[in-house]
């Protein structure tokens, strides 16, 4: 195991966040990473919940609550100001859950990334609508129940490929990561930290009270998700060199399903079919990795 | 106050011929307001032009509705009745045509002046792909016919607008300013 | 120095001349000569200016409310849909206290798809918090920006100046351009109280309670309230700097007349000539109105005193009302002693002309149609 160097903590105790809440461990992995020196941009969504009512806030470093559709295009503005006024070192984060990312931040998340505007943007991904209480997002997983998929009518379509729509804006730099992988996540963040133009990384952030499981399963449940490829771990370089990061070796999906209440719902033939696609991703992402490899070598 | 309108076809420089207008009235201490027909811009679709001029400020926020005078940069415009709108008895009217001043009026009753703008725009080889660039020689044309600028002027603000071609644009102006010839009832 | 130039040109001229740091926009006609012009500008290195070619005019505002974050002066220029997609974020500019400059090209709501000019996109914008300047002519497009960045910066509330669409964006006229170091020393560079600094870290826009909120609207309406303070200062700082005055009500020729026909945006010019050429005989002055958001009520009822009748020609149509000038009018002067008689027109939808000729029948009408204070006249192209 690698030493794990302790950084300075940029987020204050007592969120507005549920007990076991994936997002709050991302945010403080995020912003350790980052430092001091960084600004906040985030929407409508968890992330702007748990960060606490005015007076209080959890953020040590300025923070702003944006429009929901507008993470992307109010941090490109925020680091085009800070450019402008000289104040070049500054990070800008953008950080925005699934729904802000997946669907009404989806336009100003591809024109900021089209224009390779140089900031952070992070989705925290929880796979639904949560602090509204639990409804479908285009980031839920086929299968999952949500209030606006309920048990009759569970949500039929495999989750939106974000990283792949990403890819194909040939931004310099693409992330999944899981809070289960701290050591994976910082490294990515740092590596982000680095690099100029838009950095775009997903984190998969478990959600026990929209996922319906035991609070103290969180980490659990985001190591799951990467073992068994549902949430594979990768990087994309350029929009085109694929890289996979280390996870351990590949489990059937079936104990990540049945650990959680959302999929309550699903038949034997409900979790074949469910393995058969994430098998498919997994290997056209290991083709994606060989062929990188061979191009590259 | 003196209102003007140039109509030509999209492509054809009225827009531009308006500002040159514009620009010489405004140099030898008139207030002028020049604008463009409203719409979308479409090749080859008639498109029109105004423009006001006057010694004081002019205030007036709506189209040319009666012209004093009307230049044409392409003869079939005269059946086009959005161009003709607005135009009466007294509007004086110059035509771009081949034909030779004294044959034919086109139908028109009013003054009518006639030059052959595209011959002089070809003979100074101002063209485009598909459009002779007639909107300096009509713009010479008109000084002429009119007596209301003088060429001096038209050519200097030629010199400033006209982005290629500048000494050929202003040729066209003054061989126009020359060959305009009023046509007699 | 005089130039001619459309009012776009103009309003785009005003906002190189005030170099903002952050511009964003996306094109729509008719305000696309105004995005071409900065683009130019900042090509060519005359603007020092990050100008982000958004995707959208909800991108648009949303970057340059990122860029008033950090301190920065900031502008967009948009036009009737554009505006409308902006709305949200109108109220998430002025509810931040970001002092966003907006040019609005007025152009008709769709729909059906229309070009021409009336005030429903910035009139939609009413209760959004956000300023609202409007101009008759070329030279007040520019020099109303000036004066709005200085406005709005003061007062901490996003501020549009709104140009009539094609009969203002698109006609060319004679121009006083300022000197640039009169404008340096008219507008310095911003200086933001609040911001987004890892230096000093404050967390904006978060959850409040109830009492907050409402007390934080109480400040947006005290300061508001104030901006009319605020602008005629400005204006009197503009007139030492240019040479030219400005007021939020404006009156022309309405001494010893019993009618003001009450205007905004360009069709004041038609009125103002309209004035001159027949004011005696008719009997009728112009008040126009610059200032639409504050509600300059006091300069109003200064204005109109002496009047025995106001006729408010509304280019603007709030469906199931009617006039929203004549409206905001009517409540302004409700109850003051001699209540005065308000005539409420409709003229000029979608860029319908309002001529001379137009206005002579429409006083008449007025002059010989008895009270006419319930109907809405409408001039009908």
């Amino acid at each position: 195991m690698a030493k794990v160097r302790v950084k300075e903590e940029l987020v204050y105790p007592g969120s507005f966040a549920c007990p076991g809440c994936g997002l709050m461990m991302a945010f403080r992995h995020v912003l350790r990473v980052l430092g001091r020196n960084t600004a906040v941009v985030t929407t409508a969504g968890c992330g702007s919940v748990v960060a606490g009512s005015y007076p209080q806030t959890i953020s040590k470093v300025p923070f702003f609550h944006c429009s929901f559709g507008t993470a992307a295009s109010t941090a490109a503005g925020l680091k085009a100001g800070y450019d402008m006024m000289g104040k070049r070192s500054i990070n800008v984060l953008a950080w925005a859950g699934d729904g802000g990312t997946f669907d009404i931040g989806l336009q100003s998340l591809s024109g900021a990334a089209e224009r390779n505007e140089d900031i952070i943007y992070v989705c925290y991904d929880n796979e639904a609508y949560m602090n509204t209480g639990v409804q479908r997002s285009s980031g839920t997983p086929m299968g999952a129940w949500t209030t606006t998929t309920p048990r009759e009518s569970l949500e039929d379509r495999p989750k939106k490929k974000m990283a792949a729509i990403m890819a194909a804006h040939e931004i310099p730099y693409i992330a999944t990561a899981s809070v289960s992988y701290p050591e994976d996540l910082d490294r990515k963040i740092r590596k982000a930290k680095g690099i100029k133009g838009f950095r775009f990384i997903h984190i998969i952030v478990p959600c026990p009270t929209g996922w319906l499981y035991p609070a103290s399963e969180t980490v659990r449940l985001g190591r799951e998700a990467v073992l068994s490829r549902i949430f594979p771990l990768f990087e994309i370089m350029a929009g085109k060199k694929y890289r996979l990061s280390p996870m351990g070796a590949k489990t059937p999906v079936r104990e990540y399903l049945v650990s959680q209440g959302r999929f309550k719902g699903l038949s034997e033939k409900d979790i074949s079919l469910i393995q058969e696609k994430v098998d498919e991703y997994w290997s056209e992402l290991e083709e994606l990795a060989a062929r990188s490899r061979e191009s590259h070598s | 106050m003196i209102e003007i309108k140039l109509s030509g076809r999209g492509g054809q420089g009225a827009v531009l011929a308006s500002q040159i207008l514009g620009s010489a009235f405004f140099k030898i201490g008139n207030w002028v307001q020049s604008f463009p027909s409203f719409g979308a811009e479409r090749r080859g679709a008639p498109v029109s032009a105004f423009l006001r001029v006057d010694t004081k400020e002019i205030t007036l926020r709506y189209g040319v509705k009666h012209p004093e005078w009307l230049v044409l940069f392409d003869p079939g415009l005269v059946k086009n009745k959005m161009v003709m709108d607005g135009v009466r008895s007294d509007t004086s009217i110059i035509v771009n045509s081949t034909e030779p001043a004294g044959k034919g009026r086109f139908g028109l009753e009013q003054r009518l002046f006639i030059v052959d703008a595209t011959s002089i725009a070809e003979g100074l080889n101002l063209r485009t792909t598909s459009f002779s660039i007639v909107n300096t020689a009509m713009v010479g044309a008109f000084a002429k016919a009119s007596g209301l600028i003088d060429l001096d002027s038209v050519s200097a603000a030629i010199g400033e607008l006209v982005p290629v071609k500048k000494e050929e644009n202003i040729a066209a102006a003054k061989e126009a300013y020359g060959k305009v010839k009023e046509v007699s009832l | 120095m005089k130039q001619l130039m459309t009012g776009n040109e103009a309003a785009a001229l005003a906002a190189k001349m005030a170099k903002p740091q952050v511009v964003a926009a996306y094109p729509i006609t008719p305000q696309t000569s105004i995005a071409e012009k900065l683009a130019s500008y900042v090509a060519r290195g005359e603007l020092a200016s990050r100008y982000i070619k958004v995707e959208s005019e909800t991108s648009a505002l949303a970057a340059c409310m990122g860029g008033s974050l950090a301190g920065a002066r900031v502008f967009t220029a948009t036009s009737s849909q554009g505006l409308a997609l902006m709305h949200e974020l109108l109220h998430w500019a002025s509810g931040a206290r970001l002092p966003v400059i907006i040019v609005d090209v007025n152009r008709s709501m769709a729909a059906p798809w229309s070009l021409g000019v009336d005030h429903n996109d910035s009139l939609s914008q009413r209760d959004t918090g956000c300023i609202q300047i409007y101009c008759e002519t070329a030279q007040e497009a520019l020099d109303n920006v000036l004066i709005a960045f200085k406005l709005a910066e003061k007062v901490l509330l996003p501020t549009m100046v709104c140009l009539d669409g094609f009969y203002l964006s698109h006609y060319s006229e004679p121009v006083d351009i300022p000197e640039q170091a009169d404008v340096d020393r008219f507008l310095p560079r911003r200086k933001a109280k609040y911001r987004m600094d890892p230096n000093d870290p404050f967390t904006f826009g978060g959850g409040v309670s109830p009492q907050v909120l409402f007390g934080l609207r109480k400040r947006i309406q005290s300061d508001m309230d104030s901006a009319l303070d605020c602008f005629r200062q400005i204006c009197t700082q503009f007139f030492r700097y240019f040479k030219r005055r400005y007021r939020a009500v404006e009156s022309f020729e309405i001494k010893g007349k019993d009618i003001a026909l009450v205007t905004n945006g360009t069709l004041s010019g038609t009125v103002r000539a309209f004035v001159e050429q027949n004011g005696k005989e008719k009997g009728v002055g112009l008040v126009k109105m610059r200032l639409f958001r504050p509600f300059p009520k006091g300069e109003f009822k200064k204005a109109i005193k002496g009047l025995k009748k106001l006729v408010v020609i509304d280019r603007n149509l709030s469906p199931g009302s009617g006039g929203i000038f004549s409206q905001e009018i009517r409540s302004a002067i409700y109850g003051i002693e001699a209540a005065l008689p308000i005539v409420s027109v409709i003229g000029g939808l979608g860029g319908v002309d309002v001529s001379i000729e137009d206005l002579d029948r429409l006083v008449d009408r007025i002059r010989e149609g008895g009270d006419l204070q319930d109907e809405t006249i409408w001039m009908e192209a």
